[in-house]
């Protein structure tokens, strides 16, 4: 299983090759992407998982390892179909720097869902962190510029933090293999083990754009291009997903059951997952600018993701990733509408975006459909997961019920504002001038193809279910799933 | 195919058949049409097929096993369905007419998927099916209500809070009344919280508060008897009687589903004859009724005027149901269907109105009976329904209430429901003296009665509402069905008769309707046998001849109908003020909106970007060190 | 054979209503210090308007006469008179309360359809001062039905049966003086006359009225006032052992509202509706408390 490496190499090789081409760029990357994203299906599909991957030949836990699990691998799936839909809604960026950098991105985000070792995962993480700092940048005006230095500012800092709590990890238990330190975890002191675990979570929590150390989310989004918003959003934020189920609730967790194993700090984060859910609806709720809107959205959601995966039991976890899966398809259909409506009307505010709705009906209705779902609205994905985890969350503790009750409260605001935009979209257009730009077809059909997805998983959960079920008991039983899988044999 | 599957997806592949050929509107609202007309018909057939069921099993698991969707034929669901796909098919008549090149709302395929949430809420068999209908209609109806219309869409807003508002504390409850019995089905549920009732009070009391909360919400009932008024009169007029008669009914189809149940067979402490819990019931339903009859009263938008009605009409609906007793819920049932009949009736024909001259205001409207009389003899004949004058339907139901409610000693409720029903002869009134009497503006001298498809359906229903109103029998025996299905144990009713608890005090109609006709033969002969008249102009008589157009002014002018109600205003409005709900749920969203804008000024601002991250890590340490 | 009943009732509550609106005006007339009209001059009256010529506006003026004459018969028909009524009912109290409405509405309708804004600011004092008086009316008549546990008036008035001292004035004293409050301004009489004011409104509702329209209207009027007097017999006085008491009574009851109405000046309608609900229908609220605990 050597040729998983072809999913972090050939991206790499490409961004190399991209400094070269010219107008080829394009079909390049769209055909490395498209590679990997093959690849990647192909390699869930096969009944090879789990396995572990020995670079070079040295063992875990002193060789570099790479794990495939049905987890890991699905979110691999998951990211590439994002990077690819990104590609495919590229109005304008022409240049190699785009592309090098996005292929980049690519293989960090491939690998930092794949490694098992936490310094890797580190080293992945950083160049992410380049990547998208450039990406952000790449329109080249005062708002990219300002946005992208916001973000490497604060990711910089989160990461150095991160590289801190690496450095004490190894120091104190004398491994960096991400099962090797699960398996190792209670041997820690209770403070020293605190200490590890504030230090990783600063620095992974701000990609995962959890208040209050997402102040770059907006900013970013807004100044970003539509195509970057797909791959911040779906690259990006899904590998931050796949992040707390890796780091939080294998890593950390105690014995393998998928609980963090400091409970303290388990209530903190429902604490902080509960601030971003709040403070992210209420401020989208006066938000003007549709991008914006979305960011403010995609914090929630993030909250409202790792707010299932802290629960800790069956029916949270499978919400949650339902709630992955959901808010992936939901919210890159607004991205991708969001860029063809702000390139047909020339204006990031939605208030001037009436009548695209009646001149693109299924644009328009497939928009509906993405903010129906977010909102948690039967008959979409969103609600099965919410579901799922209310229900899941009503067994625990009282952190845990308050969280339900702003979860439902805000659900109110949600549903006010992803409506009001999704209407505008129908009111009549005020003066008869044409639209400066033309919709490009194959981007709504994109996004309708992943509406009828949305529906389809909305009216027929079933679909995903043994996926999300493999997740599941892999996050449950991560001794047996994930250890195990690495150090045959340990138990 | 099974036939509770049919009603479900019949309208749904409409609905997105006819989102496909939305330009060819007439085909449209004819399918739409047709749509009705099959699920009137096959609801018409299952009546007394108590057995039918369908349910589904989806590959999502809670509680440890599957969830399952399933639909079942009850009389109580079948009783508000079929009478609502009735009241539908009258209106989708109606807006065939209605949509024209001027008018048309391209509402139909929305309005297809109400239906089929429609149907699911009435005839859900567990919570699950319950909420996903509860919600699919929320949401569909918010983009009925909004139709493209910027102003529209503002008051849709405003129901859309409320309504979202009432779908998320019927998750809650759900989910808690689920993890108390551990399944989703409802019948099992209500016998968990009745058991929950004798274990903890208190907690019972907060579980069926939130299923209390979401179904007044939807019906309007005090606290949340705002939102309609906005609603109802922004909505498609065409609409607006749906929105009305059948959505309103909604949260009391809940409310007799899950709440009677438990208030009737869980031991409950008593305030005179029936439990605490079902007395405050009343006590809302009585300040709803009172307070939207007021409020009606001054209204000058119609539309306006008549959602208040809609509400205070549910308020005595509530109040029926509150007595807990077989009249009460007996008079609460006629009452939903009654409403249902001459609401849509009054709504329709204001909608013709709305329809000819483009106006909603009142007083800038006059003297149309001279130019439409048969919509003028509807709305004549559904308010004298709505004003609960014998001989017609609506007349019945409410004397059962005040009926019920009197056997139960509820001395202030019923007082109050009084009072509403006198209030609303006011407003019935205005909007009669304001739109169809007094002098015809010239800019209308020249409109048109009705169309004939719009006149056919007002027609129907002004019959329906004599017919019930003569023979009761037609809506009291499907109800015995009803209330047999609760467990009550009822005589068979009769068909002219409606009886109740007092003694000596049932009232047959069918001989009330003969007395009435005597006396009005007595009166038409006194008429006929005295001097001829002559017909004059309006203007002949009071201004002594005089032409007003040689004082600069218009016969129209004269019309008394802005402060129709001026001194009685000024008596209420300091209460006005101090209860306006409206204004409390501004200033909330305002307070919203600038907690939004502060929020996401912090994000514009970059200063503070490292500082948040030490806070977030002092957050963690700290809850690290708890 | 019962509808020779009804038209007999209904000619009898006419001319009885006739007459006792004559003797008022008599009553009036001897209180002014004038000598006054015969008191059947309302009979005289009817006859000369009903052979009038008139003028009408369009057939709603027509049709709400007719229903408003109509409305009031009906209602009549359902009051027992001293036992006996036109046929056999429960003589329920809240039918007539609704039935009479009908009288209201059309003859609403049929003045509004003339288009004078003073019939109209007429009318829309009436049903002002209609929903004045009907909270403290139902007030008082919830007291009978709860006291009876029947919403037949037959057997409230049935229950008074035997002696003098039977009657509900001794048992619900507050409730009569309520009662008598209310029914002044059931009547229409001073202070609560408001919406025919004549030197505000020009008679309100009756200005567009002529001939055989004027007559309908105090036919009306005078089935009304048998109506009201009718039902403060049997709820307060027994209900009367034969018709010739039972009519006695109710001029009784009518010449107390005549005297009342030339003593007393006119209210604004607004302060005549705060009347009615704070005194009548605060004493009537007593009533209902002492009865129901």
């Amino acid at each position: 299983m050597n040729s998983v490496l072809f999913l972090i190499v050939i991206p790499l090789l490409g961004a190399f090759l991209a400094l070269f081409g010219k107008k080829a760029n394009r079909i390049v990357a769209i055909l490395i992407t498209a590679f990997t994203e093959i690849f990647s299906i192909m390699i869930y599909l096969s009944d090879k998982l789990p396995v572990s991957v020995a670079i070079g030949g040295w063992q875990a836990p002193y060789g570099i390892n790479f794990v495939l699990t049905p987890l890991s691998v699905g979110f691999i799936v998951l990211i590439n179909l994002a990077a690819i839909i990104s590609l495919f809604i590229i109005r304008g960026e022409k240049e190699y720097q785009f592309y090098s950098t996005y292929l980049v991105l690519l293989a960090a985000a491939n690998g930092i869902v794949l490694t098992g070792d936490i310094f890797n995962f580190y080293i992945f993480s950083e160049l992410t962190t380049f990547a998208i700092t450039a990406l952000i940048a790449y329109p080249r005006n005062r708002r990219s510029t300002g946005a992208a230095i916001k973000y490497l500012i604060l990711a910089s800092t989160a990461s150095s933090f991160l590289l801190i709590g690496i450095g004490v990890v190894y120091k104190t238990l004398g491994t960096l293999n991400i099962a090797d330190i699960a398996s190792k975890i209670d041997l820690l002191n209770p403070l020293t083990l605190e200490l590890i675990i504030v230090l990783i979570l600063t620095g992974i929590f701000v990609e995962l754009e959890l208040f209050p150390f997402n102040m770059w989310v907006p900013k970013a989004y807004f100044a970003g291009t539509a195509s970057v918003n797909v791959m911040l959003h779906g690259m990006l934020g899904t590998a931050g997903a796949y992040i707390i189920a890796r780091i939080l609730l294998t890593m950390f967790a105690v014995n393998g059951s998928g609980m963090l194993v400091n409970a303290n700090i388990a209530n903190a984060i429902i604490v902080i997952a509960m601030l971003t859910i709040f403070v992210s609806e209420i401020a989208a709720f006066n938000e003007k600018k549709l991008k914006k809107v979305l960011a403010f959205s995609s914090m929630g959601q993030m909250g409202l993701i790792i707010f299932g995966f802290m629960i800790g039991n069956e029916q949270a976890l499978t919400g949650a990733f339902y709630m992955v899966v959901a808010n992936f398809l939901a919210k890159i259909i607004l991205f991708v509408l969001t860029g063809e409506f702000i390139a047909m009307t020339g204006s990031d505010n939605w208030e001037d975006m009436k009548g695209i709705g009646r001149k693109h009906p299924v644009a328009g209705v497939s928009f509906v459909i993405g903010s129906l779902s977010l909102m948690g609205v039967p008959f979409f994905a969103g609600f099965w997961g919410k579901l799922a985890v209310i229900q899941g969350a009503m067994s625990g503790n009282s952190f845990m019920i308050t969280g339900i009750v702003i979860i439902l409260i805000t659900a109110v605001v949600e549903g006010v504002y992803f409506l009001k935009i999704s209407h505008t979209f129908f009111l009549k257009k005020e003066d008869e001038k044409e639209f400066n730009a033309k919709a490009r077809i194959h981007s709504i059909v994109i996004a309708a193809a992943l509406a009828v997805i949305v529906l389809a998983i909305g009216v027929h959960p079933g679909l995903i279910e043994n996926n999300v079920n493999r997740a599941t008991n892999e996050i449950l039983n991560s001794t047996s799933n994930y250890v195990d899988v690495v150090f045959p044999g340990r138990y | 195919m099974n036939i509770m599957l049919m009603l479900l997806v019949v309208p749904l592949i409409t609905a997105f058949l006819t989102m496909a050929i939305l330009k060819h509107q007439k085909t449209v609202w004819t399918i739409f049409l047709a749509v009705s007309g099959y699920l009137s018909y096959a609801l018409f057939t299952m009546y007394g097929k108590w057995d039918l069921s369908w349910s589904i099993e989806l590959g999502f698991k809670m509680f440890g096993k599957n969830v399952v969707l399933s639909l079942i034929n009850s009389p109580l669901g079948w009783f508000f369905a079929f009478f609502a796909s009735l009241t539908t098919l009258l209106i989708a008549m109606f807006s065939i007419a209605y949509n024209d090149e001027k008018h048309d709302s391209k509402t139909a395929p929305i309005w297809l998927l109400l239906i089929f949430s429609n149907i699911g809420i009435f005839f859900a068999k567990d919570w699950l099916m319950f909420f996903i209908m509860w919600e699919a209609m929320s949401t569909t109806a918010y983009f009925i209500i909004a139709h493209g219309k910027e102003i529209s869409a503002k008051a849709a807003k405003f129901y859309l809070s409320i309504s979202l508002i009432g779908t998320s504390t019927l998750l809650l409850g759900i989910i808690l009344v689920s993890r108390l019995s551990q399944t989703f089905d409802i019948g099992v549920s209500i016998d968990s919280l009745v058991k929950l009732f004798s274990t903890n009070y208190s907690a019972a009391l907060l579980y069926i508060g939130l299923f209390i909360t979401t179904f007044l919400i939807k019906s309007a009932i005090f606290p949340f008897y705002m939102w309609p008024s906005k609603a109802y009169a922004e909505s498609p007029d065409d609409f607006t009687p749906f929105l009305s008669t059948v959505m309103s009914k909604y949260g009391v189809y809940g409310l007799i589903l899950f709440i009677l149940p438990i208030l009737a067979k869980s031991d409950l402490p008593m305030f005179g004859k029936i439990s605490q819990p079902a007395y405050m019931l009343a006590v809302l339903g009585a300040i709803t009724s009172v307070l939207a009859t007021i409020l009606a009263i001054f209204q000058t938008d119609m539309k306006k005027l008549f959602a208040y009605s809609s509400v205070a009409n549910v308020g005595y609906i509530v109040m029926g149901l509150a007595t807990m007793s077989v009249v009460g819920i007996q008079g609460a049932l006629f009452h939903s269907v009654n409403h249902m009949i001459f609401k849509t009736a009054i709504f329709l024909s204001l909608a013709a109105v709305i329809y000819r001259t483009g106006e909603r205001d009142m007083h800038k409207l006059g003297g149309l009976v001279y130019k439409m009389p048969l919509t003028f003899l509807v709305y004549l004949l559904a308010i004298i329904s709505a004003a609960g004058i014998p001989p017609l339907s609506g007349f019945t139901s409410k004397w059962l209430i005040v009926q019920a409610l009197m056997a139960q000693k509820m001395l202030f409720v019923v007082v109050a429901m009084i009072f509403a029903s006198t209030g609303a002869f006011m407003y019935l009134l205005r909007c009669l003296a304001s739109v169809f009497l007094g002098q015809l503006p010239d800019k209308y001298k020249d409109i048109k009665e009705a169309p004939l498809l719009m006149a056919i359906p007002m027609t129907i229903l002004m019959l329906l509402t004599l017919a019930i109103g003569v023979i009761p029998g037609i809506i009291t025996k499907p109800i015995d069905a009803v209330l047999t299905g609760m467990g009550y144990n009822v005589e068979p009713s009769s068909w002219t008769t409606v009886h109740t608890a007092l003694a000596k005090s049932d009232l047959n109609l069918t001989y009330l309707f003969y007395v009435f006709m005597v006396a009005c033969v007595i009166s038409l002969i006194m008429y006929l046998i005295s001097g001829k008249q002559e017909k004059i102009d309006q203007i002949d008589n009071y201004t002594a001849g005089e032409n007003p157009l040689e004082w600069d002014t218009t016969p129209d002018r004269f019309n008394f109908a802005y402060g129709f109600y001026q001194p009685f205003k000024q008596m209420f409005n300091p209460m006005l003020d101090l209860i306006s709900f409206e204004r409390w749920m501004s200033s909330f969203g305002r307070i919203v909106e600038r907690a939004s804008s502060a929020l996401s000024l912090l994000y514009t601002r970059s200063e503070g970007a490292i500082l948040m991250l030490y806070i977030g890590i002092a957050i963690l340490i700290i809850g690290g060190m708890m | 054979m019962v509808v020779i009943n009804i038209i007999l009732y209904s000619l009898f509550a006419i001319l009885v209503g006739l007459i006792f609106m004559g003797i008022g005006r008599k009553v009036s007339a001897r209180m002014h210090l004038r000598y006054g009209p015969p008191f059947y001059q309302s009979i005289l009256d009817i006859f000369k308007l009903m052979s009038r010529k008139s003028f009408t506006h369009n057939f709603v003026m027509d049709l709400g006469m007719v229903m408003a004459l109509a409305g009031l018969l009906g209602t009549m028909l359902y009051v027992p008179i001293a036992g006996h009524s036109a046929f056999i009912s429960n003589s329920n109290i809240i039918v007539i309360m609704y039935l009479m409405a009908i009288g209201s509405l059309g003859m609403a309708m049929a003045v509004t359809a003339s288009g004078n804004p003073n019939a109209t600011i007429g009318i829309s004092r009436a049903l002002t001062m209609m929903l004045g008086y009907e909270i403290p009316f139902f007030i008082i008549v919830l007291g009978l039905i709860i006291s009876n546990n029947s919403s037949s008036i037959s057997v409230i008035a049935a229950s008074q049966a035997g002696s003098i001292w039977n009657w509900n004035i001794w048992h619900m004293p507050l409730g009569y003086i309520a009662m008598e409050i209310t029914l002044q301004a059931m009547m229409g009489e001073k202070p609560f006359d408001a919406m025919i004011a004549p030197a505000e409104v020009a008679s309100g509702p009756m200005v567009e009225l002529s001939g055989k329209y004027l007559g309908l209207g105090l036919l009306t009027h005078a089935v009304s006032i048998f109506v009201e007097t009718g039902l403060m017999v049997n709820f307060f006085f027994g209900g009367g052992s034969n018709p010739i008491d039972f009519v006695i009574k109710q001029l009784g009851i009518y010449l107390i509202a005549v005297i009342f109405d030339n003593i007393f000046p006119r209210y604004k309608i607004e302060q005549a509706v705060k009347f009615l609900w704070i005194f009548p229908t605060g004493i009537a609220v007593v009533q209902l408390l002492l009865l129901a605990f």
